[in-house]
């Protein structure tokens, strides 16, 4: 390219530029957005929402087992066994002092017993709504 | 690196916010569809066109990774398919004959267009835009108003850098040409 070619090219990109200053883009249809975001949301609602089991397929089988087995097993033995047993271990004198275990516990009973009605109310209630927003997005992934 | 409110966005959308793309929408709209009518060179292909554009873009989305602009890679996704609604259709091709080249290259350009209003040079310079070979006017577009070099195009594109630079050279006589003309007639147009 001659230096006078690559000059007058050199002016005529600057006049496009200067040109390009007024430059805006086109207006886009009011429609077009409307029409895009209504293939997504159509591409979004045909889509499966696949519920993941907390407790997966193999799992499910072993927790059933041991509970079948857990709950043999107490029909089985006699309860006053167990307490027998306990006693023979006699745990409390040796290892643990369950004079002041249960002391302690006594304090947290009525502890508990001095909080104000509302208190038992709101946490019912915040337990509920969580157990019923649990139980709606269940439903939902059915 | 892409502009930090898009990504929020798309990490947004990606977490099943789905509405939150018609933000993304908003923003890039009128430029995504001024570029694939500087392609198809009809209003209502290239809105076609931008629809299908955004909607492969929101399909691909998790594809996007964020080491370029989003807008970059959403002119690709309206680039191809500008192209290919193009190709879908016989093109219509404005060609030059070289003597009104050579007639034209007497006539003062410049001072021509430094005579027209703001407002005239604006409808002139679309005018002579839509008159532009196939993707020509994309890469001009991108070249002058987005301030895109070369490579940038090139990544745009998915063209060659040296493809971007003969197209941006031949869109760029062309575009003079054109406005040449425009100026030619609108001068008539007094006489």
């Amino acid at each position: 390219m001659t230096d006078k070619n690559k000059n007058t090219e050199n002016i005529n990109d600057q006049i496009i530029k200067d040109l390009f200053n007024d430059f805006s883009p086109e207006q886009a249809p009011e429609s077009l957005k409307a029409n895009a975001m209504d293939k997504v949301f159509k591409d979004w609602t045909a889509q499966k929402v696949e519920y993941k089991p907390l407790i997966n397929q193999g799992n499910r089988w072993w927790i059933l087992g041991g509970f079948a087995a857990l709950l043999a097993i107490s029909f089985m033995v006699d309860a006053s066994v167990i307490v027998n047993y306990w006693k023979e271990l006699n745990f409390d004198s040796a290892f643990i002092n369950m004079d002041s275990v249960n002391k302690q516990l006594g304090d947290i009973v009525s502890t508990l017993k001095s909080l104000p009605t509302i208190v038992y109310f709101t946490t019912i209630g915040l337990v509920a709504l969580l157990g019923i927003d649990r139980f709606f997005n269940r439903l939902a992934n059915i | 690196m892409s502009n930090s409110n898009d990504i929020k966005l798309i990490k947004l959308i990606k977490a099943g916010d789905v509405g939150s793309y018609a933000q993304l929408i908003d923003k890039y709209q009128h430029m995504a569809f001024t570029l694939a009518n500087s392609i198809v060179k009809n209003k209502e292909e290239a809105e076609e066109v931008t629809q299908d554009a955004f909607f492969k873009a929101y399909k691909a989305l998790d594809r996007f990774k964020g080491d370029a602009e989003y807008s970059t890679w959403l002119y690709r996704i309206v680039y191809n398919a500008s192209i290919s609604k193009l190709r879908s259709r016989k093109a219509e091709t404005t060609s030059l004959d070289s003597q009104d080249i050579d007639k034209q290259s007497a006539f003062n350009f410049s001072d021509n267009l430094n005579r027209l209003e703001k407002q005239e040079r604006k409808v002139f310079l679309k005018k002579a835009l839509k008159k532009l070979k196939e993707d020509d006017a994309f890469v001009i577009i991108l070249y002058y108003y987005k301030e895109q070099n070369i490579e940038e195009i090139a990544q745009t594109t998915g063209l060659s850098k040296s493809n971007v630079k003969i197209k941006l050279h031949r869109g760029r006589k062309q575009l003079q040409k054109e406005l040449e003309q425009l100026l030619r007639e609108e001068l008539k147009s007094f006489i």
